[in-house]
């Protein structure tokens, strides 16, 4: 692919021509921009790997109560095994993060830098806070005796909880990488993409945790 | 923009708050039985569901999203919610880990009237069976039971006779303190007490009802030995 | 011009991967049910025991896994004219897809030598077999660097040389591998080598994978051609 205004060296394959100085051209249009009402969050390919992992998610949950009708009583003899204390406080810090971050964008928005950081600040610590009692969690579960293979409500319990975990890791590192934006005060107009993407990641992070709490530390039990 | 937070985006997260406190505390109010369970593990998942719905609409701002993306979240929460009540609350045929534990007394039961020289055939009865099942709920809920006579004073032929037999029965009982008891050690437990013993090996009982329940710490096996009226 | 027609040949190795590899296992009988770790001894001599079948179908199926090299290599060439100067992440994606390729041709040869003496003594038979399915289903590292590398590549790219939503897919396929090394632990169920979490979720997004990157680069290599046409034409107007 030769841009005109491509500087051509003839001693370099041709890929590794100096592309670099060359403005960003606007993107072709790959398709008519239709005129959707509403605004997507963040962007429509985000969406696809949002739903797509709420989807995978959604399916080991799913095959988990499942499992559960085989041996409901051993379920919720070890359902009672977790702390729930524990998981119901580790729903609530999640969801003020979440909150946090709904204000981080606002802030953002309206240009208010200080603040946003603040937010986005303390939505990490929630996020520390979350994994804290986790480790805390797994570690009593663990000395307990509890482990990924003492039967099947524990293997999913760590594997859901565990690829939840990760998600946490992931996304308190694109809050970091928001909160850097925000320290170099880059604009809305720039950012709002990145900025609402991580935000609408968090809150999946957020809405998955819930969904876990719901199944395997409350319904499992009863 | 001023910055300022939607009233809304409040009042979700206060709901959001309230909704996770109730779900606990369905959640810990555990002993429910029966219809009781299925009910607060229901309402814990349309509570939740609703949580998550309120988080997409409000917090990752969906409502103000194309109605495709809108449909599409919608949707993944009202497929999970259904699905998991429906894994919830449609029965477990918990039976159905019984029915192999039940079938297996039977099993072993014939064996042993072999072992003893018997050349007649056992065969499964529905109204012993049903005999068998009475005696066992009875037990299983009756902690001061454990043996042959019902809480309404009930001996096995009385059962026996409620139910449309009236051959004569016999009856072995098992009774585990415990969340399960496997085949063997039930037939073991049978096989060294020579009462029964003496029932299980009498070739005349050619028919025969297993029924079997379990609670968290107990475990009752109800086996009645029947001879044609 | 020829580049390009190579291109596109490359690019069609992707979906070409999927439907050859299937139609090989399908001939050998890893499809539609694969043995699985809670496969009986008798179960696993006797399914080596079709050795003509067996090795005929694998045979095939390893030459459909290395159509995915053709793929890594056009890939690799979208990813140095989004990145420019320093490609570092078309290296990433080279080396780390070169590796997958790998991963995938080795377990299936030694598929295909067990079947080479049907009469071996049944523990070997198991034991070769547990390899070939450990070493098939877990090395999950170069996939997912491979697939990262390609979604950094796609969302830092200004010109949108892809579209931006194939960047989030390998997000996705990427995380659908980290279950995998759980086959490690558990010998039945949804977490075990056949389990539905590892060899089939794992089956599905690889599959979407190679079809997604094989039809976008298709697509983006026509319209590359377009460009290049439409500019030696203003060039010579």
């Amino acid at each position: 692919m030769t841009h005109p205004q491509v500087r051509v060296d003839p001693d370099l394959p041709e890929f590794l021509w100096d592309s670099d100085g060359v403005e960003a051209a606007p993107p072709p249009a790959r398709r008519p921009a239709k005129a959707r009402d509403g605004h997507t969050p963040g962007e429509a390919g985000l969406w696809i790997f949002i739903l797509g992992d709420m989807t995978l998610f959604a399916a080991i949950l799913i095959v988990f109560l499942w499992e559960r009708r085989s041996d409901p009583v051993v379920f919720e003899e070890s359902a009672h095994q977790l702390i729930q204390p524990i998981g119901a406080a580790n729903t609530l810090v999640l969801v003020l993060s979440s909150y946090l971050v709904v204000r981080a964008v606002v802030a953002h928005r309206a240009g208010r830098y200080p603040r946003a950081r603040r937010l986005v600040a303390a939505a990490v610590s929630c996020a520390a806070v979350f994994a804290g009692l986790k480790a805390f969690e797994y570690y009593s579960a663990i000395s307990s005796g509890h482990t990924p293979s003492s039967g099947t409500f524990f293997t999913f319990y760590f594997v859901l909880t565990g690829l939840h975990l990760l998600h946490v890791i992931v996304g308190t590192a694109l809050l970091l990488v928001w909160q850097a934006m925000l320290k170099r005060r880059r604009s809305w107009t720039g950012s709002q993409k990145v900025a609402e993407g991580i935000a609408s990641y968090w809150h999946m992070v957020d809405l998955l945790w819930v969904a876990i709490f719901t199944l395997v530390y409350l319904v499992s039990a009863e | 923009m001023n910055g300022a937070v939607p009233r809304r985006v409040t009042v979700v997260f206060a709901g959001l708050v309230v909704a996770t406190c109730v779900t606990w505390w369905l959640g810990s109010g555990s002993s429910a039985t029966g219809s009781g369970v299925s009910l607060a593990a229901t309402l814990t998942v349309l509570i939740a569901s609703a949580k998550i719905y309120f988080i997409g609409r409000d917090f990752m701002e969906l409502r103000s999203a194309p109605s495709v993306l809108r449909a599409a979240f919608n949707v993944w929460v009202g497929v999970v919610a259904v699905a998991a009540i429906a894994l919830v609350v449609v029965p477990t045929s918990a039976h159905a880990d019984n029915k192999r534990l039940n079938d297996g007394v039977a099993q072993n039961v014939y064996t042993i009237q072999h072992q003893a020289g018997c050349t007649t055939n056992l065969v499964l009865n529905p109204q012993l069976q049903l005999a068998a099942q009475w005696h066992t709920d009875d037990v299983l809920n009756n902690r001061s039971l454990d043996d042959d006579l019902g809480s309404d004073g009930s001996t096995p032929q009385d059962r026996a006779n409620a139910v449309g037999f009236h051959g004569k029965v016999a009856e072995t009982v098992a009774i585990n303190p415990a969340l399960a008891i496997s085949g063997i050690e039930l037939i073991n437990q049978w096989y060294y007490n020579p009462d029964y013993l003496a029932i299980m090996r009498d070739c005349a009982n050619t028919l025969i009802g297993v029924w079997s329940a379990d609670s968290l710490d107990r475990t009752v096996v109800v086996a009645v030995y029947g001879q044609p009226a | 011009m020829l580049t390009n027609r190579i291109l596109v040949l490359c690019a069609w190795a992707g979906p070409a991967t999927v439907v050859v590899a299937m139609i090989g296992w399908l001939i050998a009988g890893v499809l539609p049910v694969p043995l699985g770790s809670e496969s009986s001894v008798e179960a696993v001599v006797s399914f080596y025991s079709h050795d003509t079948r067996v090795i005929a179908g694998l045979v095939i199926s390893t030459i459909g896994v290395s159509l995915v090299f053709p793929l890594i290599a056009v890939i690799a060439v979208f990813m140095v004219r989004m990145e420019g100067r320093t490609p570092i992440l078309a290296f990433l994606q080279l080396i780390t897809g070169a590796a997958t390729g790998v991963c995938l041709l080795l377990p299936l040869l030694l598929m295909t030598t067990i079947a080479f003496r049907p009469d071996r003594s049944p523990e070997l038979t198991m034991t070769l077999n547990d390899i070939a399915w450990l070493l098939f289903i877990t090395p999950i590292a170069p996939f997912i660097i491979q697939n990262v590398a390609i979604g950094v590549a796609i969302l830092n790219d200004k010109r949108q040389t892809l579209p931006r939503w194939v960047g989030y897919v390998n997000f996705w396929i990427a995380f659908s591998f980290i279950p995998d090394p759980l086959a490690f632990f558990f010998h039945s169920g949804p977490f075990a080598w056949r389990g539905i979490f590892i060899f089939w979720l794992a089956l599905t997004t690889y599959s979407v994978f190679l079809v997604v990157m094989g039809l976008t680069l298709r697509k983006a290599i026509r319209e590359s051609a377009d460009l290049d046409v439409s500019a030696v034409a203003a060039a010579a107007a």
